[in-house]
């Protein structure tokens, strides 16, 4: 049990809690509010001492971070798409003189 | 490859920017709609924050509480966040980070949720936290 002290890492996992943020209020509320949750288990479990815990919650924080990130470009890029062709094919009725 | 990644995200950055100065969101109807808001007719907690970065470009310090009450708040935390090493290591301060406080992200969790509520009564004054009211 003495051993345990010197096995602590010195500062606590990350907990993206800035990736948490930004995508609540951007884009996904949803992965967002659960981010904010795996960030809270980080620094909750980390002032707890339980650092595999903590290690382990800051995983899931940052896939959920990725997540939140993908789903955004995501939807971005699909309506840059929509957008592209709407404006095409609003060109396209222009030139028809069917606009 | 660190130092392009950079320069691309700045010259992404200062496009976004200057896209979200010059057009306003909320009369171009090209900006992309909270999927939250075109499915269930409600606000989310994100909701008016690209009406809130045009009024923020342009100094309309009301216009952005009035769009997002949330959005100043949270870009000042991510503001704290990445200056306070900076603070410290010029000024010999040993200010915390915020973040990683035991408490912190319990609070934003609490504040967005009761945010996310209270924006959706329609009744004064919690419709002035509807970017609509």
């Amino acid at each position: 049990m003495n051993e345990q002290p010197l096995q602590q890492p010195q500062s606590p996992p990350p907990n993206y809690l800035v990736w948490a943020i930004l995508t609540t209020i951007f884009c996904c509320q949803i992965t967002g509010i659960v981010s904010i949750v795996y960030a809270a288990q980080v620094n909750s479990k980390w002032a707890a001492g339980d650092f595999n815990g903590a290690m382990n919650s800051s995983k899931n924080a940052k896939t959920w971070a990725w997540i939140g990130f993908g789903i955004g470009l995501l939807v971005f890029i699909v309506y840059a798409i929509l957008l592209a062709f709407g404006v095409m094919a609003g060109l396209g009725l222009g030139f028809l003189g069917l606009d | 490859m660190r130092l392009i990644l950079r320069i691309g995200l700045l010259v992404i950055f200062s496009i976004l920017a200057i896209l979200f100065f010059v057009l306003d969101p909320a009369k171009h109807n090209f900006f992309p709609k909270c999927y939250f808001h075109s499915f269930t007719g409600l606000n989310c907690p994100g909701c008016g924050s690209q009406r809130a970065i045009h009024d923020l470009l342009h100094l309309n310090i009301g216009g952005t509480i009035r769009n997002n009450f949330l959005f100043l708040p949270a870009m000042m935390l991510i503001i704290y966040h990445f200056g306070h090493p900076v603070l410290n290591r010029k000024f010999n301060l040993r200010l915390p980070d915020i973040f990683y406080m035991k408490l912190t992200p319990w609070i934003i969790f609490a504040v967005v949720i009761i945010f996310w509520i209270l924006r959706n009564l329609p009744w004064y004054p919690f419709n002035l936290l509807s970017p609509e009211g």
